[in-house]
């Protein structure tokens, strides 16, 4: 039962959860928390090694929940119904691309849900960044969310004027954090 | 033949899951070079519409576009075995971490290098916004669907799959309406 409860779910966000893996992140706190299959620290933990872990980053999500509820058998039924829907849905719309390329009401659909990936990335930004923050007024003003703020806005301007290598970044900022925190 | 090719699909993205870092668009270089320029299996035009396809659709970015690739090669054998060997890497690294080495991420040290990581990808997120800003968000009625579909997840907990579909028939029908009223008048 927790097995077909966590392969329907994971089909359910492969199916929904458009812009990629870090637009998935919404999906994946707001399941774990209804489901209790996680804790919310351990999920991020998860995260923050998936970027040092060649590869999607939402099969590590998929990988590391499916173990937790249901060992390798469970892990292997959330990878495969992550995948599942796009896997199905693209053997059929590859046949046919340049029809689903130049059908209009298709692309006005597809318009529409952009501006939701922009929303799911904000709130994943906020998930990662500053949720820990928001727990108390004393955490919001305190020095650790200023340090935060402070590498989050300085991470944002190193990608928006360097071509920096991706694990250089990745390791730049394991630094800081042994650092600074 | 046919076995040789499925083999060399499967090795091929089996060999770009092991070295993609940073997300499904840093694969496009990997994809270039060992898809257009080794294997010669597509020329760079057809990827940038199968990427643009890929990234389209719900799903992981990099998987997709496996499945795209794999199905152009060799048809569904083809996409299934270049799907499974996308996500085949990573899959058996953190399931190793997570089986074997898991006691180690309580270490104090890699508990603050997470922390800093994980504001580094907060960046990263907020980076890629503003690079999708201009393609996602194209009228005043656009804006109104970005701040609904934040709110409705931060503030009111609302379920994603439901933002998702709620905000995308909103948009969808908003839209099309825009299109209609452009239509007219031409």
């Amino acid at each position: 039962m927790k097995l077909l409860d966590l392969f329907i779910t994971f089909i359910k966000i492969g199916a929904f959860s458009f812009g990629g893996g870090y637009a998935m992140i919404p999906f994946f706190e707001k399941e774990i928390y209804m489901h209790n299959w996680s804790s919310a620290g351990d999920y991020t933990k998860v995260i923050a090694l998936a970027q040092v872990l060649p590869g999607p980053f939402a099969i590590d999500s998929s990988a590391y929940i499916g173990y937790k509820v249901g060992g390798i058998v469970g892990s292997l039924l959330a990878s495969i119904a992550l995948s599942l829907p796009s896997f199905l849905a693209l053997i059929i719309i590859t046949r046919y691309y340049i029809q689903f390329k130049s059908n209009t009401y298709l692309q006005i659909a597809f318009t529409g849900v952009r501006p939701a990936v922009i929303g799911m990335l904000i709130s994943s930004a906020y998930i990662l960044g500053m949720q820990s923050f928001f727990t108390s007024i004393q955490a919001l003003i305190s020095m650790t969310a200023l340090k935060a703020i402070i590498l989050i806005l300085a991470g944002f301007f190193i990608l928006r004027f360097t071509k920096i290598n991706p694990l250089v970044y990745i390791a730049i900022f394991a630094v800081l954090g042994i650092v600074l925190f | 033949m046919k076995v040789k090719l499925l083999m060399q699909l499967f090795i091929s993205f089996f060999k770009i899951g092991m070295i993609s870092f940073g997300g499904g668009y840093a694969v496009i270089p990997l994809f270039q070079r060992e898809l257009v320029e080794y294997r010669k299996w597509v020329e760079i035009d057809e990827l940038t519409d199968m990427m643009s396809i890929a990234q389209t659709l719900p799903g992981i970015i990099f998987v997709n576009s496996a499945t795209i690739v794999g199905y152009k090669i060799g048809r569904f054998w083809g996409a299934f075995f270049a799907t499974l060997a996308s996500i085949t890497p990573t899959f058996v690294l953190i399931l190793v971490i997570t089986a074997y080495f898991w006691k180690y991420t309580d270490n104090p040290i890699l508990v603050k290098a997470f922390t800093g990581v994980l504001l580094g990808v907060s960046s990263l997120v907020i980076y890629s916004i503003t690079k999708m800003w201009k393609t996602a968000v194209k009228n005043y009625f656009d804006i109104i669907l970005v701040v609904l579909s934040t709110l409705l997840l931060l503030i009111f907990k609302v379920n994603a799959i439901i933002v998702i579909i709620g905000t995308a028939s909103i948009g969808f029908l908003g839209n099309l309406l825009i299109f209609k009223a452009g239509g007219m008048n031409k």
